[in-house]
């Protein structure tokens, strides 16, 4: 495991972004919220690991992001927001990932995905400059640099591919690999690399099969109105126009629980107070979140991300400091 | 860590009975390490073979099922290797170590190693010596993997000593040999050496790139 020590310039570099941030959200009239961090309810999705904690008997989830508890908000009436949170996910410790991590999550009323990208853009420009801006279709960049539409291929198509490119390359137990697995493998390995010389890569109308509760595309059913944006080929932000019906967030929920089951994964139980808001329903809306321990890296040139989220002090250098400072008197 | 240390006094228990049990056979309770676990030099079997895994890089779509890719070399044929399993999959634990051992001497068939610390002596079969055998002799210190009980690989220290026991006389003027000229060592390897070396002079040898790095007083 990468471990890191506490340093200034990083600390200032977080403050310095955090500020922006809020000015550039306070100037825009959108709240800053809070919600907590320990929900009774968790995610559906078989991908993403929550954890657990148990509480007098009772068991509790931290969240895996603030979506459930910030939706509820905007039920209750709440117009545009914004949270600046700690997100915690059971993932291994590795240069991109960490089981804490710091989020930038926004709503806004009204918006679809496409203005929510500007916005996006926008906030990002505060924060680096010049930044050079590329916008690809999800299909479209993944033909372009495979030769294969994602859409219209087959399972064994995929796979060819991944054999073809990864020579010298082995893949253990991948039978039963559905075509979304298939899509979202290649994209990762295969496409995501190219975009690591554009310094800002907007990817939106991402396939319906992994859109979590993003609303279908009204021109292409195959697609949903998603996006993500790519800071030097490292995934920094997924945004969407936001499912508004609670059918639409059901039937989303009742296909992960079969995905659960086909990957002998235990059953969750639905969080029922995030289902009562949206049987009031949303408003029109789009949201998105930022990983932000990843834009630090992105700013500070930072290769590891354990750099910008330390957990350890060293006190010997301040000791030292002090010795030195005490010699010099 | 505590994994760890009965992972190794597992093999090295397996080590020193090797003898007397038929190597191959790993009983039922094999242990193995989930993805999460393969860290650099932890050796595992993968198609059967013994690898030691350099490194393992953990990859997650944003949306999807998250990977492990891992590297690894062979370590019966030396080869590096990628991977990709699923985090989550598991991989047995290969009854294999790396050790140091000092070589003793060589037969028709084997050559033999021995462990400084408990005086066990091990043979290494010529398809095991690979191109060791070009650069040590008897007591130097060699990094030997042991897997199932049997050395499979043995790899020479990074610099050797060795003495030149055939080598012209350097001619005057000759500048068309591109100031070099070949030497045989006492094992037996020719390489190439510089004008001023002579016979039963003792040379200093990287063994990595099989090249002449000083002479020795």
């Amino acid at each position: 495991m990468h471990e890191a020590t506490f340093n200034l310039s990083q600390l200032q570099a977080r403050a310095d972004l955090y500020k922006k941030i809020r000015s550039f959200f306070d100037t825009r009239g959108v709240m800053e919220v809070e919600t907590p961090l320990m929900t009774p309810y968790t995610v559906t999705d078989p991908h993403v690991h929550s954890i657990d904690l148990k509480l007098s008997d009772q068991t509790w989830f931290l969240q895996t992001s603030p979506e459930y508890m910030m939706k509820q908000l905007l039920a209750l009436g709440c117009k545009d927001i914004y949270q600046i949170c700690k997100a915690f996910r059971s993932d291994d410790f590795a240069q991109f990932h960490q089981p804490e991590f710091s989020m930038l999550e926004w709503y806004r009323i009204d918006y679809d995905y496409q203005t929510l990208m500007q916005e996006v853009v926008a906030m990002i420009r505060t924060v680096f400059d010049p930044l050079r801006v590329a916008y690809y279709a999800y299909e479209d960049l993944f033909n372009e640099v495979l030769g294969v539409n994602p859409l219209t291929a087959t399972c064994e198509e995929l796979r060819e591919i991944a054999c073809l490119h990864l020579e010298d390359h082995a893949f253990m137990d991948f039978a039963e690999f559905t075509l979304t697995d298939w899509q979202q493998y290649l994209f990762s390995q295969l496409v995501e690399p190219v975009l690591s010389d554009v310094p800002c890569a907007m990817v939106y109308n991402f396939p319906i099969s992994h859109s979590s509760l993003a609303k279908p595309s009204d021109n292409d059913p195959r697609v949903s109105e998603r996006f993500e944006m790519y800071l030097n080929g490292v995934e920094c932000a997924n945004g969407f126009s936001e499912l508004v019906s609670d059918e639409g967030c059901i039937a989303r929920f009742k296909a992960d629980m079969r995905r659960r089951e086909r990957l002998g994964m235990p059953g969750v139980s639905v969080d029922q107070n995030f289902i009562e808001a949206m049987r009031v329903g949303l408003p029109k809306c789009a949201g998105v979140s930022i990983g932000l321990d990843r834009l630090l890296m992105v700013l500070t040139k930072t290769k590891h991300i354990a750099e910008v989220i330390p957990r350890k002090f060293n006190f010997d250098c301040v000791e030292q400091e002090v010795l030195m400072l005490s010699a010099e008197k | 860590m505590f994994e760890f240390m009965k992972l190794t006094v597992k093999s090295l228990l397996g080590r020193f009975f090797a003898g007397s049990i038929n190597p191959g056979i790993t009983g039922e309770n094999m242990a193995s390490y989930p993805t999460n676990q393969l860290k650099s030099g932890i050796k595992v079997l993968i198609d059967g073979d013994p690898c030691n895994i350099i490194s393992s890089d953990y990859v997650k779509p944003g949306k999807g099922q998250a990977f492990n890719r891992i590297k690894f070399r062979n370590l019966i044929t030396g080869r590096v290797l990628e991977k990709t399993l699923k985090s989550g999959d598991s991989l047995p634990q290969a009854d294999a170590m790396e050790l140091e051992m000092s070589y003793i001497f060589a037969d028709d068939e084997f050559w033999y190693f021995m462990d400084p610390n408990s005086y066990e002596q091990l043979p290494a079969s010529k398809s095991a010596m690979g191109e060791t055998t070009d650069w040590i002799i008897p007591e130097d210190v060699c990094v030997v993997t042991v897997f199932n009980g049997a050395i499979i690989s043995v790899l020479a220290p990074n610099f050797v000593e060795l003495k030149v026991i055939e080598c012209e006389p350097a001619l005057r003027g000759d500048t068309v040999s591109g100031g070099s000229k070949t030497a045989k060592l006492q094992t037996g390897k020719v390489i190439r050496v510089p004008l001023f070396v002579y016979e039963g002079e003792k040379l200093k040898i990287d063994t990595r790139t099989g090249e002449y790095v000083s002479r020795l007083k």
